[in-house]
Order: structure tokens, then sequence, then C-alpha cells
């Protein structure tokens, strides 16, 4: 199994190796330049970028007004730009609150913020992901390990044109007491797509 | 090879919401449960090499977003479930650009 | 057609072949306009003829849980979707 699948990427490999030979001779892009960008999302182009705009929502009413009503413009406040594909790319950030959970997808396609947190997870592309969670959205969120108070409402965004959703979590109770970089560990890449909440490690966490 | 049939009009000019394709999965029912773990962006440096060629290709003006996904989703459903993620989008790219294998 | 928030559409029930961005788990349901998302490069067009397509409106339509899947849904639970004018009609 695991000899053919090297074969399989083998041979794949081949073809993307035609196709990068045929970007360089149309003058679209060098081999330097796509390492560049591949390196880019393992380093400055992540998850993490999503989470900076969530701890700063959490401490700045104003910023988090701005980042409800424009996030490519509050993203660009802190130095994330966001761009790639097209100018008709947007960003928008959804809050959950108290009574209700916000989760993201895209059914059609896998259509993800990936200018402004890389690109998305494997089961974020996934058709089980991508069939389910529209319609039994909490049974997903349950193998997630979220499991939802039945009075929550569940609040799907299917990104089926070219906006492009961040969930804005709440910040955990007690999380306030944490510094900057602690608060920013709490925000994970599944958090911004809502797979997940913020939980306080049990050192911290409410205990009685 | 996987042939890509030729992307068909409406007479009407594209005004109205047009039938599904494979791509078009939601509420369907049979997928199962998600893939285990966390999941990887990438799993193979073909993977996020084709990714990156997609974008610079688009960026370039080669095509547009509508028509690389328009190109995906006409791979027949057969052979469009049975390839792994990106391994559409590496052919959706060479029929774009003329490079069939 | 232009469609204003709280306005309650219905996604039309069509299927010629080509390119589009109405999931088929909306069409023939009814939902209501929260937002406008401004307009972008209408996608049925754009897959034929790329850049030169016309722009129009995208507006977010809520649907009721139950008014997609039936008694199974979780009573309150929504799914948003992005929807072009074009594919909505009055309800």
């Amino acid at each position: 199994m695991s000899g053919s699948g090297h074969h399989r990427n083998g041979e794949l490999q081949a073809r993307v190796n035609r196709l990068l030979d045929l970007a360089e001779a149309r003058g679209v892009i060098t081999r330097p330049e796509v390492d560049a960008r591949i390196e880019a999302f393992g380093d400055r182009v992540t998850a993490r970028n999503g989470a900076e705009m969530v701890v700063r929502a959490w401490s700045s009413p104003e910023y988090r007004d701005r980042l409800l009503a424009d996030a490519g413009a509050a993203a660009a406040e802190l130095g994330h730009q966001g761009g790639g594909y097209s100018s008709d790319i947007r960003l928008h950030a959804v809050a959950n609150t108290p009574g209700v959970h916000n989760v993201v997808v895209c059914t059609l396609c896998s259509c993800y913020p990936l200018a402004w947190l890389g690109p998305p997870p494997a089961w974020y592309k996934s058709e089980a992901y991508r069939s389910r969670v529209v319609r039994d959205p909490r049974s997903v969120l349950a193998e997630f390990g979220l499991v939802l108070p039945d009075t929550t409402e569940v609040r799907v965004w299917d990104a089926s044109a070219e906006a492009r959703y961040l969930v804005v979590p709440e910040r955990p109770e007690g999380a306030g007491a944490l510094s900057e970089a602690e608060q920013l560990d709490l925000v994970t890449r599944d958090c911004l797509i809502g797979t997940a909440v913020p939980t306080l490690p049990a050192r911290i966490g409410r205990t009685a | 090879m996987v042939r890509i049939a030729a992307l068909e009009v409406h007479p009407t000019g594209c005004e109205t919401p047009a039938m599904a394709y494979a791509n078009d999965v939601g509420g369907m029912h049979g997928f199962g449960e998600l893939p285990e773990g966390g999941g990887p962006t990438f799993e193979s440096v073909w993977e996020a090499q084709t990714f990156v060629l997609n974008q610079a290709f688009v960026a370039a003006g080669a095509y547009t977003l509508d028509e690389f996904r328009a190109t995906m989703e006409r791979i027949p459903p057969a052979e469009y479930y049975a390839m792994p993620y990106y391994e559409r989008w590496l052919t959706a790219l060479e029929h774009l650009v003329g490079e069939q294998a | 057609m232009s469609f204003g928030v709280g306005d309650r559409v219905r996604v039309r029930t069509m299927n010629p072949p080509g390119h589009n961005r109405a999931p088929r788990y909306v069409r023939g349901h009814v939902g209501e306009v929260v937002r406008s998302l401004g307009d972008g490069r209408f996608p049925d067009a754009s897959a034929v003829v790329g850049d030169a397509a016309r722009r129009e409106e995208i507006v977010t339509v809520a649907f009721a849980g139950y008014e997609l899947w039936g008694p199974d849904a979780h009573g309150g639970d929504r799914v948003h979707v992005d929807l072009f004018v074009t594919y909505l009609e009055r309800a």
C-alpha cells in the first residue's frame, strides 16, 4: 500500500515538474518563487495571524467593532494584507456570543481565508466535512469534541461566493489574566474555523 | 487520461443556476467520518507546488478562479471522487494550460 | 433584481448545464436576506469569458435548518449562503 502510494506520488510529482517548467518558461513564476511562497505558508501566512486579530478584539472593543465591520482592513492594521487570487476575495469576521456558535465551510469547493491564514487543513477539504456540516453541524462538532448546549444556535456559513469567513470566538473566562502570548496559544486554527472553542489549560482553568 | 468535457453554455447566456456536478456535496450522505487527526495542510511537496502554481497562473491572468473551478467540476464524477484532493487541482491546471498528461 | 435586508427570497430551481455557485441543497428553498456583500464577478459567466464577465450583487441568505433538512434539523440552527441575486426570486 505504502509502496503504491509512493509510486503514485512520484508520478504526480513528475506531472507537477512539467508544469513548474512551463510556468517558468511562460514567465508566470520561477522555482525559487514557488519555494519562497511555500515557505511563507509555514512561516508568515498562518493561523497565528487570525489569533492575533482575535486576541486584539478580546482586549479592545474598538478593534472588535472594526473587525466585525471590515475584517480585511482590521487584518491590515496588524500587518496581514491578504490578497492572493483576486481583489473580489474579502474577509468577513463572524463573532460567537453566549447564545450563538459559528462554523465555516465551503460546500462547493474549499474556499478558505488562506491569504490571511495559509491553506486549510486536510479535513476542511474533505467531502465528509463539507457534506455533513451544513446538514448536521452538531454531529460534526461533536467529532471535534465540541458539544454545544441545545439552547445555543449554530450558524453555519457556506462560503459560496468570494467572501471568506473567520470566526471570532469568545474569550474563555479567566483568560484575561493570561499574557498576550498565552492568549494567542488558546486561539487555534480550528477555533477560527469554528470546530473548536478556546479552552484554558487545566492549571489555570476554573477549579473548585 | 482524464477527459474533461467542454463547458456547456446555456442559451440564455448563463443567467440561471446550473445543474450540480460532483463538487456540490452539501447535505449528501455517505462520506463517513472526518479524516483522522488535525491533518497537515500539505502531505507532499507536489501538493504545495500545485497550490502555488494555480495561484500564480490565476494572478498572471492565464485563467480566472471561476474557470479553474468550472474545469475541476467537470472531471467525471467517478474519477473525481477517486482522486486525491490536489490531483483534482493538478488535472484542472494541466487542462487549462494545455499540458494534459 | 435587488433585495434588502429582511426580504424573504427563494433560490430559483433550474438546471441547465454550466458552472454556478448556488449549492443544490438551497435550490427551491426560502430564506431571509441578512446582508449585502457588495458585488462580484458573476461566476457563471466568468467561467466562460473570464474577466470580461459582468459584475453582480451578492447577498447572504440565512436558511432555517428545518427549511433545508426537515424535522431532523435542530431547531434554531441556520445555514448562511452567499448568493448572486440572479439566483434568487422574491418569496
